[in-house]
């Protein structure tokens, strides 16, 4: 029963460590795969990675509370990475002052339409009362998207992971869509990022220039303002709530 | 490093217990954000230039964890193992409302930008 391979494993199991590990090495590998694809839209290094270590942790029949233990220390991150997105904000203030009317103008629009298309679509499919809750604040960042979700009476934890796979959509199809509608405008391409798919977005723009990071960043932190008070109008327009 | 470590982390910790105390719809890193661009417009106004490493250094912090931004998802996303089960029932409304609705948002806010700015003459370069 007790074979050495499996006192290493419960050794191994008990610290942080080993997901820890996991996750930079599931990460560094999909990078690579992604850098040798040439950046491949579908080959985005999130969804391989996450894909990679869902698949470790149902073979090894590991609960995602034991996963969570060592990987906390990279999730940690998102606080401090949030607040860093103030320095391309304040390096590009000149560029986003001459924009303010345009800004302005797509994150109304565009906080609507998000709302709006989910709600629409999900009713037309027959979603049920908990699960239009659950994906209606789906396009803002996860803190605010939870605070929504359970004020209102959804599934916070499945809003939270309703909102990582929009961002992973988001970041699968913002280049080639972008590319159909022939938008380079690396200003559109961020603030229409960071509205339609929050941080990921805006480290997608990131990877694209400084002037997109920038304008995802005020397009992620604004929208999920208007979204907070759009999402109740909405559920209650529709008579969900 | 240190020193700008040390400063965007006081940010956060600033921004999430006045977000914590007043109850507020906004989170900790966000006002955190606001007041990390009080930081570097004071230190730029206010602070002689320095040739000290320190003075960069939230930069350099900063614009190291940004450039890494996309693995800082992915203990969230690795969640989904959780929720196979409600993903199984609603699977297909879940990612047509998703799918949908997300091509939808970035079209129409890029859309939107492009023609308000157009109409008021804000362009991309300073000209």
């Amino acid at each position: 029963m007790n074979t050495p391979s499996f006192d290493l494993w419960v050794y191994l199991s008990k610290t942080p460590l080993l997901w820890l590990t996991a996750t930079l090495i599931a990460y560094v590998i999909a990078d690579y795969i992604s850098i040798k694809s040439n950046r491949h839209a579908l080959l985005h290094p999130v969804v391989f990675s996450t894909a990679a270590l869902c698949a470790i942790l149902a073979l090894t029949n590991t609960p995602y509370e034991t996963y969570f233990e060592g990987a906390q220390f990279v999730h940690f991150l998102l606080g401090p990475a949030t607040v860093a997105l103030g320095i391309p904000l304040y390096e590009n203030r000149g560029i986003l002052k001459r924009s303010l009317l345009p800004i302005s103008a797509a994150l109304v629009v565009g906080a609507i339409v998000a709302t709006g298309a989910t709600l629409i679509i999900a009713k037309m499919m027959g979603a049920s009362k908990e699960l239009m809750i659950s994906l209606a604040p789906k396009s803002i960042t996860t803190p605010v998207a939870m605070g929504i979700s359970q004020t209102l009476g959804g599934d916070a934890t499945l809003t939270a992971t309703i909102v990582m796979i929009t961002g992973i959509t988001g970041v699968m199809i913002i280049g080639p869509l972008m590319s159909l509608c022939r938008i380079d405008d690396q200003r559109a391409r961020g603030i229409a990022a960071g509205i339609a798919c929050h941080g990921l977005g805006t480290a997608y723009s990131l990877s694209q220039s400084q002037v997109a990071g920038s304008f995802s960043g005020i397009g992620m932190g604004i929208c999920s303002l208007l979204t907070t008070v759009l999402v109740p109008l909405f559920l209650k327009a529709m008579g969900v709530i | 490093m240190l020193f700008g470590i040390a400063v965007i982390l006081l940010c956060q910790l600033i921004g999430n217990i006045t977000s914590h105390a007043f109850q507020l719809p906004v989170p900790g890193p966000v006002l955190g954000l606001v007041l990390l661009l009080v930081f570097l417009w004071a230190r730029d106004n206010f602070a002689p230039v320095s040739s000290s490493p320190a003075y960069y250094s939230v930069e350099k912090t900063g614009k190291y964890i940004l450039a890494n931004m996309s693995i800082l998802f992915v203990p969230a996303s690795v969640g989904i193992i959780q929720k196979l089960d409600i993903f199984a029932h609603n699977g297909w409304t879940i990612a047509i409302a998703i799918m949908a609705s997300t091509i939808l948002a970035l079209a129409a806010s890029a859309y939107t930008f492009i023609f308000v700015a157009r109409l008021v003459g804000s362009k991309e370069s300073d000209k």
